[in-house]
């Protein structure tokens, strides 16, 4: 488990995290969002060891990384493709993150071919693109199988294939047990794999909890009401008919979109004013949805 | 489940026990042999180290020379510049490495004590072997050119001589690099410490009076390469004509030159953000 304890980091004046706390247990997917310059990727450094914090506390499986015995099997760190030295082969890349946890060498070819990579074992890493990059770095985090993974936007630059190999790679993981903090501006991406979310912007946790409790919170919180879609035989008979009973509706690709009413209601509503029903679906909060919504009720607060 | 009892699950069953600065030391020595470590700067002083004590012996053996110790100097001078040559590398692959590899190394050797430790003693440990390996070839070559000649055997003590000056001529690149974190910063201060420094206390010296000025040519005669050249210098070991105290000087002073800024770095490696 990820515990992060009232981390504050101060650079001169500026305040970049201000008393950051929460946890990412054991046996889940954690969402780490928030906007370019929030403080994710500091937290992330200083979870690491990379940057010290000027106050607070992390622990990592039960105490601070730097004391772990054997460090790479505690947590595994993929913060940036571009740290990645750009004179080493990949396969020397991977070699040395062995030889540092005497490890057996030898799965660094195991590791190379799960990530697509053994054409280019010896290739410098400068020459590759930035999706290889990704995966040699996504590679070398679970090269000795970790027990914790930090992976900072792991999902850019990969292809489609890619992704879903990720997917399923990060699902497997936490279902073995393993924490894992992700951090990601793909909100589909993340929403698809994420068992509880963090949100953070100017330094500070704006939300935290389960994906459920988040987008429910959120919804909550700002007075979102239900949005319903439906598709019916004619629109501007249904949109007159919904409008007359007060409801918010509006015209929206081949049907329409009507807010704040349940859909068995806005059903009975459409069929007694003799319009055909064709499609329904309630409008589910989507993790970019609330994402927005929390940042832009943020904003306005400061 | 328990942090312990995760991490000894999984494919990985033969994790040998804690990391230790000896295992990690081991790895940097693996990388800087490896493409795109220090094989470039490696081969380049192998190459420039052993080619002038190959010069120097070669026109000896042809001028028929008369100083049997004049091979001895050969091998040391073939070995300091090879060293030399390896501490301007290591400035170049320190410097470079403050380009991700520092950050990658902590993500997995996390106690930055451990991991300076290893990084110190692989750049020094690879200086060595590598000195050492030209300061062999130069030995072998003397006496297969001298055979018989007593004096000549001299220069097998240039061997342990390299193996120890060429750690810490290493130590010292290191070390500067580690101080300001860039190879232009690096290598400015390195031709700061090692050029400027000693021309710098001589020409004080010729403007001070007469009878302090001797003083400022100590200082100069205690800059780093004075004492590179004194500690290889094999052919002034302890025999009739020499004390041999200019060997522990030199090596002295060179020890010093690379611990100096080494744990002057240590706080600023310590402390600092890893880029």
């Amino acid at each position: 488990m990820f515990i992060i304890d009232s981390l504050t980091k101060t650079y001169g004046g500026s305040t970049v995290l201000d008393d950051v706390s929460f946890c990412a247990p054991d046996g889940a997917i954690t969402g780490f969002v928030g906007p370019n310059g929030a403080g994710k990727t500091t937290t992330m450094r200083i979870i690491t060891g990379l940057t010290h914090a000027t106050a607070g506390h992390v622990e990592v499986g039960g105490e601070p990384f730097p004391a772990a015995q054997r460090p790479a099997r505690r947590l595994g760190v993929f913060l940036s493709a571009e740290g990645i030295p750009p004179s080493m082969t990949a396969h020397a890349y991977l070699d040395y993150a062995c030889r540092t946890q005497g490890m057996p060498t030898s799965r660094v070819a195991q590791v190379l071919a799960d990530v697509d990579l053994s054409w280019a074992a010896h290739h410098r890493v400068t020459s590759f693109s930035l999706g290889m990059r990704q995966r040699l770095g996504i590679g070398a985090a679970t090269l000795t199988e970790p027990s914790h993974l930090i992976l900072d936007e792991p999902a850019n630059g990969l292809d489609p294939d890619g992704i879903r190999w990720f997917r399923d790679f990060v699902r497997a993981s936490a279902d073995s047990g393993v924490s894992i903090l992700l951090s990601s501006h793909h909100m589909r991406e993340l929403g698809a794999v994420a068992d509880q979310v963090v949100m953070i912007d100017g330094g500070r946790i704006l939300a935290h909890g389960s994906l459920q409790e988040f987008l429910a919170a959120a919804q909550a919180q700002h007075g979102e009401q239900q949005v319903v879609y439906l598709e019916v035989s004619d629109p501007d008979t249904a949109r007159h008919a919904l409008l007359a009973q007060g409801i918010t509706v509006e015209r929206q690709h081949h049907g329409l979109m009507a807010h704040g009413v349940p859909p068995e209601r806005l059903a009975a509503l459409v069929v007694e004013s003799g319009v055909g029903l064709t499609h329904l679906a309630a409008q589910a909060q989507s993790l970019e949805d609330t994402y927005f919504t929390l940042l832009g009720a943020s904003n306005g607060r400061n | 489940m328990h942090t312990a009892q995760k991490e000894a699950r999984g494919s990985i069953g033969d994790v040998r026990g804690r990391q230790t600065a000896l295992m990690v030391t081991r790895a940097e020595m693996r990388r800087h042999l490896r493409r795109g470590g220090m094989r470039g700067g490696i081969i380049t002083a192998a190459s420039l180290g052993g080619g002038l004590g190959l010069l120097m012996l070669l026109i000896d053996n042809a001028m028929d020379g008369e100083s049997m110790l004049f091979p001895v100097i050969a091998v040391g001078s073939g070995a300091a510049l090879a060293a030399f040559v390896l501490a301007v590398a290591t400035v170049f692959r320190v410097g470079r490495d403050e380009q991700g590899q520092i950050a990658l190394a902590l993500t997995l050797v996390p106690d930055r004590r451990r991991l300076y430790l290893a990084r110190a003693a692989g750049f020094s440990l690879v200086g060595a072997a590598t000195c050492a390996a030209v300061a062999v070839v130069l030995c072998a070559t003397a006496l297969l050119l001298h055979a018989g000649e007593p004096e000549v055997r001299w220069s097998l003590l240039a061997i342990p001589l390299a193996l120890c000056g060429g750690s810490l001529a290493v130590l010292f690149g290191f070390g500067l690099t580690s101080l300001v974190r860039r190879s232009s910063a690096g290598i400015l201060l390195f031709i700061g410490v090692v050029v400027v420094l000693p021309l710098g206390f001589f020409a004080v010296g010729f403007s001070l009076p007469e009878s302090i000025a001797p003083a400022a040519e100590l200082l100069a005669m205690n800059t780093p390469l004075p004492h590179l050249a004194e500690a290889f210098d094999a052919s002034s070991m302890p025999n009739p004509e020499s004390s041999g105290t200019d060997i522990l000087a030199g090596m002295t002073g060179l020890l010093a030159w690379g611990l100096l800024p080494t744990l002057a770095a240590w706080p600023i490696f310590n402390r600092g953000e890893a880029r």
